[in-house]
């Protein structure tokens, strides 16, 4: 067998034997964390290891990784080598968060209405109405089923409809710089200036991303909020797709016209702009936002293995009924994203405020990776389900603080199988409001 | 499908694949439930192929999540 320079063998397929073994497990679906703790792995080597076979295989997420085989990539590559419109057809939802706005096609001139299209819909709920609101109807009940309504779960209690967020990190935002050559505007794609997380346009009139994604799968966006007291207004955006990739944030003290941040990092992140709601619907116990999605950098999403011409895209779910919301709902658009920022030209992002949450620094717990049951008991707040409910099945990992989620000072926690498998997982994402300690709650 | 619902008291949303044309039966199902004692969301998330997809996945998770809070006769599935 060949070997390197250092001795090792050099492994002649094209993946390493370790590599096609996360792939199998990621191919049997669930998160990194999942498969890291299917395959005794860290988190790391898991995310090294898809970060290696994307880059390998140039392929540009995992969902295109778990669909890749051998004898595919020679097309596949041709694909992604492709005019921009061939893009649209390969393009996928993405397995990072399912934010869409409006993407318009070709050379329509509708490309400013697209843009702003709802992208997430906020409801600000007054802080002395009443909290089985919470609780709101179901929505359409899914058709064909036997099963009753899962709203009727079990009665609901006055609670407080707290924020339950992580806090977003605060600006000022180091500027993402575009790593790509700007294509030149074409007669058939719209053309957005890239410019910086400052506002200031980089690279004007440069570079077209948008296109029309044809197919795609479902992607759901629902948003979460509360009142905190009488007079500040808190929101909380929850997003996800398909994949489970998702990321909520809270917002405090939010107006019309602010802008608004959902962050993964300092060159992966979406701005929204609360709008006014557009279709409040009278007498109903609440009010609503609109946000939009304002801005997006795509460079830094997905640890950094996204190729640099390789378009993405997610679908918001057409006609996706938001009834319980306040009656309004989202019509379906599809939006590529290329790997430069998109500024809609008729708005001065700049001259915006950022919020900047204003919630204090979540818990930071030290971090834990434990298989012993009676070490993962003594995690702040932690809980088990009753053996009723998971006949025979037994706790196996658990992940607390850093080792968890460097955002997220909570911990997970995966049950298995009797047979070995993994059945579920829990997570606990601590709020950070800063009433209580890491020891546990203040009252 | 992102719907609403109240699980041990307690605000919670669940996420799952309606039955269908569009109905996928590997779709992940997650149970978010909100707890105000100690301002935690706690997030039962299936991983195995009976708790994924649709309905019938998110009535099981549904009562996992339960079950995390009340008793067992009180989270026992309909």
């Amino acid at each position: 067998m060949e070997r390197n320079r250092g001795g090792r063998p050099r492994h002649p397929d094209v993946l390493t034997p370790a590599e096609w073994r996360v792939l199998e497990a990621l191919r049997e679906g669930g998160t990194n964390a999942e498969i890291a703790a299917r395959l005794g792995l860290s988190l790391d080597t898991v995310k090294t290891h898809i970060s290696n076979m994307l880059a390998k295989l140039e392929l540009r997420d995992r969902r295109a990784l778990a669909a890749w085989r051998p004898e595919e990539r020679r097309g596949r590559l041709r694909a992604l080598f492709a005019i921009p419109t061939a893009l649209a057809a390969i393009a996928k939802p993405l397995a990072w968060v399912g934010i869409g706005t409006a993407a318009a096609a070709g050379v329509t001139v509708t490309v400013a209405a697209a843009a702003v299209a709802v992208a997430v819909l906020l409801v600000v709920v007054p802080g002395d109405r009443d909290p089985s609101a919470v609780a709101r109807p179901p929505l359409a009940a899914p058709e064909a089923t036997s099963t009753p309504t899962l709203a009727s779960a079990v009665a609901p209690k006055p609670t407080p409809t707290a924020t339950p967020a992580p806090t977003a990190r605060p600006t000022p935002i180091p500027a993402a710089t575009p790593t790509t050559t700007p294509k030149p505007a074409s007669a058939t794609t719209l053309t957005y200036d890239a410019f910086d997380t400052t506002g200031t346009v980089t690279t004007p009139g440069s570079y077209a991303f948008l296109t029309t994604a044809e197919g795609g799968t479902t992607t759901v966006v629902t948003t979460y909020e509360a009142l905190r007291d009488g007079t500040t207004t808190s929101l909380r955006i929850h997003t996800s797709d398909v994949d489970d990739a998702s990321q909520s944030d809270a917002f405090d003290e939010v107006e019309v016209g602010h802008l608004i941040e959902w962050k993964q990092a300092d060159d992966c992140f979406v701005r929204y702009r609360v709008t006014d709601a557009p279709d409040a619907v009278a007498g109903v116990v609440s009010r609503e936002f609109g946000v939009r999605a304002e801005t997006y950098v795509f460079q830094g999403c997905q640890s950094g293995s996204l190729l640099a011409e390789t378009a993405m895209s997610f679908t918001i779910a057409a006609e996706l009924p938001l009834e319980h919301l306040g009656g309004t709902r989202l019509t379906g658009f599809a939006v590529v994203h290329g790997s430069l920022q998109r500024k809609p030209a008729d708005e001065d992002v700049a001259t915006l405020p950022l919020i900047t949450p204003s919630l204090s620094d979540p818990i930071r717990l030290p971090s834990v990776r434990t298989t012993d049951l009676a070490v993962a008991r003594t995690l702040p707040y932690w809980r088990e389900p009753a053996a009723a409910v998971t006949p025979g099945w037994t706790f196996a990992l658990a992940l607390g603080g850093e080792a968890y989620d460097h955002n997220y000072s909570g911990y997970v926690a995966f049950w298995h199988t009797a047979s070995g498998y993994a059945a579920f997982e829990i997570e606990a994402f601590y709020v950070p409001l800063g009433t209580r300690t890491a020891a546990g709650p203040s009252s | 499908m992102h719907e609403p619902l109240v699980v041990a008291e307690r605000p919670a949303w669940v996420r799952y694949s309606p039955l269908g044309a569009q109905h996928r039966t590997w779709s992940s199902v997650a149970v978010s439930v909100y707890d105000a004692e100690t301002e935690t969301v706690y997030r039962v998330h299936g991983s195995i192929g009976s708790l994924r997809g649709g309905p019938m996945a998110a009535e099981k998770l549904i009562a996992i999540a339960c079950s995390l809070f009340l008793g067992e006769s009180e989270c026992a599935q309909p």
